[in-house]
């Protein structure tokens, strides 16, 4: 008896029937791993890429595809039971079983089953898919399409704040991660490249730390100061051809310098070069004159326009007289300083352009965070880059120069519109009210970041005595 | 090696027992058809039922039915286990000596009637333990063996509670089936008076000789069993005990004792008859739940919860039916 044959119809329903499940069980596991996934990107506030989900849901079904067909598979003893739950009472089963035995009665057995087989057809087994398999993959893939379609920053911290609703992790990681990106892309030299990433190091860790915007608007305006000290320090232009211009031998120089011009130093180096050649006595007084500038001029003897300049007062102390190649060497030395000097100038300019970016990216943010701030008060946005720094455009107090110990009782209420202010020289000063969108008059909150910045730099200079210290962070705390 | 001329004269003679014995037993069908059952499965069966609803009359009738020797034993309680078993009596010999002579008791028979056993004495009952499982009987100091076939057949009524001693649990383990003879239904009571006016002897004509019913039983043994249904069979009767690692919360709960291994073999056994005599070749799965309630409903003890919450011991065997039925799988072997 040829029990494949025998079972051959019923195996096949039965075959259907498993890889649906196979195909229902894949279905739900690779919705959930497509879920999963979905879901630590969230965590982890990045959008989830779409290669992520194609990898994650293909494997999660082929592998649950394979194993649910592997255990839901028609063995042949599957088979029988499921032929015998037509009404066969055993009887497949059982000839399955004794297939082998060649005693009368399991050979009567055999042919009393295939007997009863026969009666039945394919058409009356039904498929066992049950309900809840198919609810599952629903739900599953509901739940899934949903997580994907969330956006990304939907578990970021949110944070109140005088008010105000933002999302403390995203903006500050995004303010950062631009900075870094910024300082990345420039073609500052790594020393400087250095210097800004230690900068916004700092701003980041002090970020972090903030627990108030106001406290966040005042270290990105902290930031800004630093970035525009490392311009002024990094711009020696200025300082050298200043310098320069007060000798007569190198007044040209400076003057080119000054200007960036590469005519008027090339001028100038020419002019030097005629000198040099017609008169050796004048190289002791223009190499004095060149190292009396750059002494004067206060400039680190490690910085580029430094050296170049340098460079020309060092080779011209090495020139010798009455020789042959004289002229030729000073020829050389001229355009040595030339190119030196104009190298150092560009790099000092790309320098400048990038630091320049750098602090307007962080006006941009501190303006940004400000104009939120402004939103919720109700409040107009700010007028200008810095309006603090434009007190003729509003009536706000300018500070008194040179005040820093306000006395308790001067202390202004903060928020009482008309209140008046003394001022620390006998006169008054009218407290702007919070809410003034008609005349356009800068917002307090606009100048207090710059006021704390201030705070923090003098408390960091150790120039605020303790006592002080304590009254001000009160009175900064009241205001907030 | 079963021919096919065995199985056509099982399938036959099944029949025809069933017939003669339902000339005398109107209604009762099942009750009939499971004790033909333990007969030829070679086992011992215990009738209950209120006075009256037919138990005697269908022993009787399958004494009838089988040409092989009957015997009753009326159980009273002073009723001795000598007067079952037999005693020596003192006779005189040939020569006119005395001498002790074995008298065979009522038990020397091959169908024995135990009429209202739970009437008798502990003593007395015991008497019956040896022969039934052993089919042996020891008197004097010496052992009979009875013929084959043996069968006890006894009655027991479940409303006199007086005077009467509850059958221990070793002997209630003796028998292959403990039955429930209900009371008739009014068609069926009509027909009973209707029968019995005219004559109150039994009808049944003798079809089956002893040899015949060995052949039968023989015949049986070899029908086929699956190892899924075996596995069944197996798991119901340790279901029934509390005490087994892994046993359900319900058995835990509600059941003192369980089944003992006779219970497995009864079930095996009864059910490879009860297929034969439906003209199938193979044990099912709906043999072994038709016979469970037999098979067990005398061999499970209700512990207290279920005394209190009046569930009887049938009721218990259908729970247990549905628990394990829930569980039953081809996949897990």
């Amino acid at each position: 008896m040829n029990i494949k044959k025998l079972f051959r119809t019923f195996w096949r329903k039965l075959l259907l029937e498993s890889v649906i499940q196979a195909a229902l069980g894949g279905l739900l596991i690779g919705t959930v791993a497509v879920f999963a996934t979905s879901l630590i990107y969230h965590i982890r506030l990045t959008t989830t890429p779409v290669i992520a989900l194609i990898l994650a849901g293909g494997c999660g079904f082929l592998a649950a595809f394979v194993l649910t067909l592997c255990l839901r598979y028609p063995t042949q003893k599957r088979t029988a039971a499921r032929i015998d739950g037509l009404g066969l009472q055993e009887r497949a089963g059982t000839m399955l079983q004794f297939r082998d035995d060649d005693t009368r009665i399991a050979q009567l057995q055999r042919a009393d089953a295939q007997a009863h087989i026969q009666g039945v057809t394919a058409k009356q087994l039904r498929l066992q898919i049950r309900k809840r398999e198919w609810i599952c993959c629903l739900v599953s893939l509901c739940l899934a399409t949903v997580m994907v379609l969330l956006p990304a920053d939907v578990f970021a911290a949110k944070t109140t704040i005088d008010g105000v609703e933002m999302q403390k992790e995203v903006w500050v990681r995004d303010l950062i991660d631009e900075l870094r990106e910024q300082s990345k892309k420039s073609e500052m030299e790594s020393v400087t490249k250095d210097q800004v990433q230690q900068i916004i190091d700092e701003l980041e860790k002090a970020l972090e730390e903030a627990d108030t915007d106001l406290e966040r608007v005042a270290l990105i305006e902290e930031a800004k100061q630093k970035i525009k000290e490392l311009l002024y320090e990094k711009q020696t232009k200025d300082k050298i051809g200043e310098a320069l211009q007060k000798y007569e031998l190198t007044y040209l120089l400076g003057v080119g310098i000054c200007e960036v011009s590469e005519k008027t130093i090339t001028q100038a180096l020419d002019e030097t070069e005629d000198l040099l050649k017609n008169d050796t006595e004048q190289i002791v007084p223009l190499s004095e004159a060149i190292t009396g500038a750059l002494g004067d001029s206060t400039v680190d003897p490690d910085d580029g326009l430094f050296c170049a300049v340098a460079g020309l007062s060092v080779d011209a102390m090495l020139l010798k007289p009455g020789t042959d190649t004289y002229e030729a060497k000073v020829e050389e030395a001229c355009d040595r300083a030339l190119t030196a000097i104009m190298t150092a100038l560009e790099e000092q300019s790309k320098t400048a352009g990038e630091l320049t970016e750098l602090e307007k990216m962080l006006s941009d943010k501190k303006n940004e965070l400000l104009g939120l701030l402004e939103e919720e008060l109700g409040e107009t946005g700010p007028e200008g880059e810095n309006p603090g720094e434009n007190p003729e455009e509003g009536t706000m107090p300018s500070e008194p120069e040179g005040e820093q110990n306000p006395s308790e009782d001067d202390r202004p209420d903060g928020g009482n519109p008309g209140q008046v202010a003394p001022g620390g020289d006998g006169s008054s000063t009218m407290i702007e009210p919070f809410y003034d969108p008609i005349s356009g008059n800068v917002t307090y909150g606009e100048v207090f970041a710059t006021y704390y910045a201030e705070y923090l730099e003098a408390l960091r200079a150790g120039e605020i005595s303790e006592e002080l210290q304590q009254k001000l962070d009160r009175y900064f705390a009241e205001l907030e | 090696m079963v021919t096919e001329k065995e199985i056509s004269f099982f399938a036959e003679k099944s029949q025809q027992l069933i017939g003669e014995i339902g000339k005398d037993m109107i209604g009762q069908r099942e009750v009939v058809e499971q004790t033909v059952i333990a007969m030829i499965a070679g086992g011992n069966v215990l009738l209950e039922g209120v006075p009256g609803v037919g138990k005697t009359r269908l022993v009787r009738s399958m004494g009838q039915a089988f040409s092989l020797p009957f015997s009753r034993i009326q159980f009273t309680p002073d009723l001795m286990p000598a007067d079952v078993t037999g005693t020596n009596v003192i006779a005189k010999d040939a020569q006119g000596q005395n001498v002790l002579k074995f008298q065979k008791g009522p038990i020397f028979s091959s169908i024995v009637l135990a009429d209202e056993i739970n009437r008798a004495t502990p003593k007395t009952q015991s008497a019956l333990l040896e022969a039934m499982q052993e089919h042996r009987v020891t008197a004097g100091g010496h052992t009979y063996t009875l013929d084959e076939p043996f069968f006890v057949l006894a009655t027991q009524n479940p409303i006199e509670q007086d005077g009467t001693y509850p059958l221990p649990e070793a002997q209630m383990d003796r028998f292959m089936f403990k039955l429930v003879v209900g009371f008739p239904t009014a068609e069926e009571l009509a027909a009973i008076v209707n029968m019995t006016q005219e004559t109150m002897q039994e009808q049944a004509q003798a079809v089956l000789t002893g040899e015949e019913l060995l052949q039968m039983r023989a015949t049986a043994k070899e029908i086929p069993v699956m190892d899924e249904v075996l596995s069944y069979a197996m798991k119901l009767v340790t279901a029934t005990h509390p005490e087994v690692e892994g046993a359900l919360e319900f058995t835990r709960k509600y059941i003192r004792f369980g089944a003992s291994p006779r219970a497995a073999q009864a079930l095996i056994t009864a059910g490879k008859v009860r297929a034969l005599m439906a003209g199938r070749y193979n044990v099912s799965y709906e043999d072994i739940e038709t016979l469970a309630l037999p098979v067990l409903r005398h061999r499970v003890k209700p512990g207290f919860a279920a005394v209190t919450e009046k569930l009887s011991a049938d009721e218990l065997i259908v729970r247990l039916l549905q628990e394990v039925k829930g569980k039953r799988s081809l996949f897990k072997k």
